[in-house]
């Protein structure tokens, strides 16, 4: 085995483990830094910890300061919480991070012209899935195809374009081949065919398919290709600053993945750069989708 | 940790870590699912051999665990050093996921075709991309010269020749000067640093780990190294524009340079 004489394997293990005093640490540290190949085992070895190693679960702090309050302090408390979200929800809204925003709105009122979004419908983020990986699509990815097919099948409508029947079936065979999805692949199916189709109908559907492939993936997938069509049509609206933030760390929560972290804050970046770097924008989301939409 | 028994024990008894660790860093060098089976008997073997000598040496200063994976790095890079020498998938590879170190080890380190390459992830199931598709995520991977010769038959050499232009010869001269130049000015700008700061941008940038894998190695709190990797690179960027270059991408710039 390839050892340095100085630095061997219980070493590493003692500096990962943070066993080390500081000067021993700073002595193995100095000897990482001069050998690639220590230093390319512990890149190894710390890539495959944290990869066998599970999310820590974050605590949720327990606020006892009620507990020393007197029953009237505790009723005064509570009128005031009642009082600050019933008077000002505008403002509870910009202090409650949001998410990942529901696109439905956002999309169908994108000016966009017809050759921009079939540019964008035209090029497809994945390789082509119709019988030949649907089944093998991990979950997390197809609620990321889900909501992008979705995304697409809105813009269509929104458009009057007839190939939104298309669109609906693409996401119905998205759906079926997901455990429960019958009953979803169903209801865009029928979209399909439906010559007036009520946008009651359209909600239903989409209800559906966010109960079955994950409503915070759909709506991230979702997002991310009413991003596709944002950048295309150059909308400052759709891609704001601080919707990029939510996005970004929607994505990072969703993929540990370094290449996914990588490309997230990459997107945030590019996104709050002046003046706005539309092509840029739409390479960091489209690579934002490919990772989130490929495993 | 002492008695052939309790040395055997002990390897059986964490062999669910070793098969981990072994296919974790096997998709780190871009090992396709059947070559893994065969570089995880190896690994096992060595850690067989000799009485068990890996795990007689271990002194309990970590646990056993963290131990192993670190021997299974070590064991995985010698594998690989036997078999191809000192190439490691690009850090630009890494940071494009599993599919993209895949493809370059394919291609780059063992000279497939990218049809070949393309038709072999698709039939493991790892992709469904086309083979236009692949070429276009190649494109994004630097290209690197091999480490060791390789063997190239005279028909490959006697095509190559005829596409070699002298023109061309002299623009790659050019290109390749330039990024030695660059190689050589943000390693002197890398040197600048402190050691742990040295670490934590080369471990980034050069090893594609993530900052939480970063933080979790170094001991150090996730949240402010964030601003610190923000902070070192604002250092090189101002190191690189001080030294005349003005470089459009800092992060691409220093992959160039691994």
């Amino acid at each position: 085995m390839t050892t340095n004489p100085d630095v061997d394997a219980e070493r590493l293990a003692a500096l990962i483990e943070g066993r080390l005093p500081p000067d021993e640490r700073e002595r193995v540290l100095a000897a990482i830094d001069k050998s690639s190949g220590l230093r390319d085992a512990y890149a190894d070895a710390l890539a495959a910890l944290g990869a066998m190693t599970p999310p820590a679960v974050r605590e949720v702090p327990r606020w006892n300061f009620l507990a020393s309050l007197t029953p009237l302090q505790k009723l005064e408390v509570a009128a005031a919480a009642v009082v600050l979200i019933a008077i000002s929800p505008t403002v509870f809204r910009q202090l409650v991070p949001r998410g990942v925003p529901d696109t439905h709105d956002a999309i169908a009122s994108l000016i966009i012209s017809d050759g921009a979004a079939n540019s964008v419908l035209n090029q497809p983020v994945w390789g082509v899935t119709r019988g030949d990986g649907e089944n093998t699509l991990a979950p997390g990815a197809r609620g990321i195809r889900v909501g992008a097919a979705i995304a697409s099948y809105e813009l269509r409508r929104s458009m009057g374009d007839s190939l939104s029947a298309a669109g609906a079936l693409e996401v119905a065979s998205l759906l079926e081949s997901a455990p429960g999805g019958a009953i979803a692949a169903n209801a865009w199916r029928a979209l399909s065919s439906a010559s007036d189709i009520a946008g009651s109908s359209v909600s239903e559907a989409r209800r559906l398919a966010e109960r079955v492939a994950g409503t915070e993936r759909v709506r991230l997938g979702a997002w991310l290709q009413g991003a596709r069509f944002a950048s295309a049509a150059s909308d400052t609206v759709f891609i704001s600053d601080r919707t990029a933030r939510s996005v970004a760390k929607a994505a990072i929560a969703m993929d540990e993945r370094a290449e996914t972290e990588f490309a997230a804050h990459q997107f945030e970046k590019i996104v709050s750069a002046r003046p706005r770097d539309w092509a840029g924008t739409t390479t960091a989301v489209e690579e934002l989708l490919r990772l989130l939409g490929a495993r | 940790m002492s008695g052939r028994s309790d040395l055997e024990a002990t390897f059986l008894q964490n062999l669910p870590v070793i098969d981990r660790a072994t296919a974790q860093v096997a998709r780190r060098h871009g090992f396709m699912p059947d070559d893994t089976a065969e570089l995880t008997s190896w690994v096992k073997l060595r850690i067989i051999e000799d009485d068990y000598a890996a795990l007689r040496k271990f002194r309990g200063e970590s646990s056993i665990s963290t131990y192993l994976t670190v021997v299974v790095a070590m064991l995985v890079r010698d594998y690989c050093a036997q078999k191809w020498g000192r190439w490691r998938p690009s850090a630009c590879a890494r940071r494009l996921g599993e599919v993209a170190t895949r493809l370059e080890t394919l291609v780059r380190r063992n000279g497939l075709p990218l049809q070949q390459a393309g038709e072999l992830l698709r039939t493991a199931g790892l992709t469904t991309s086309s083979d236009l598709q692949l070429s276009e995520l190649l494109a994004r991977m630097p290209t690197r010269r091999p480490l060791r010769p390789v063997e190239v038959d005279s028909e490959k050499l006697m095509y190559v020749a005829t596409l070699n232009s002298a023109d061309s010869a002299l623009v790659r001269t050019e290109i390749d000067e330039h990024r030695e130049q660059y190689r050589q000015i943000v390693e002197e700008a890398i040197n600048k640093l402190s050691i742990e700061d040295r670490l934590i941008v080369r471990l980034r940038f050069w090893e594609g780990l993530s900052v939480a894998d970063i933080a979790r190695g170094l001991k150090l709190e996730q949240k402010p190294l964030y601003r610190r990797l923000d902070r070192l690179l604002a250092e090189l960027h101002s190191a690189l524009t001080k030294a005349g270059i003005r470089p459009g991408n800092l992060e691409e710039l220093l992959d160039e340079s691994a």
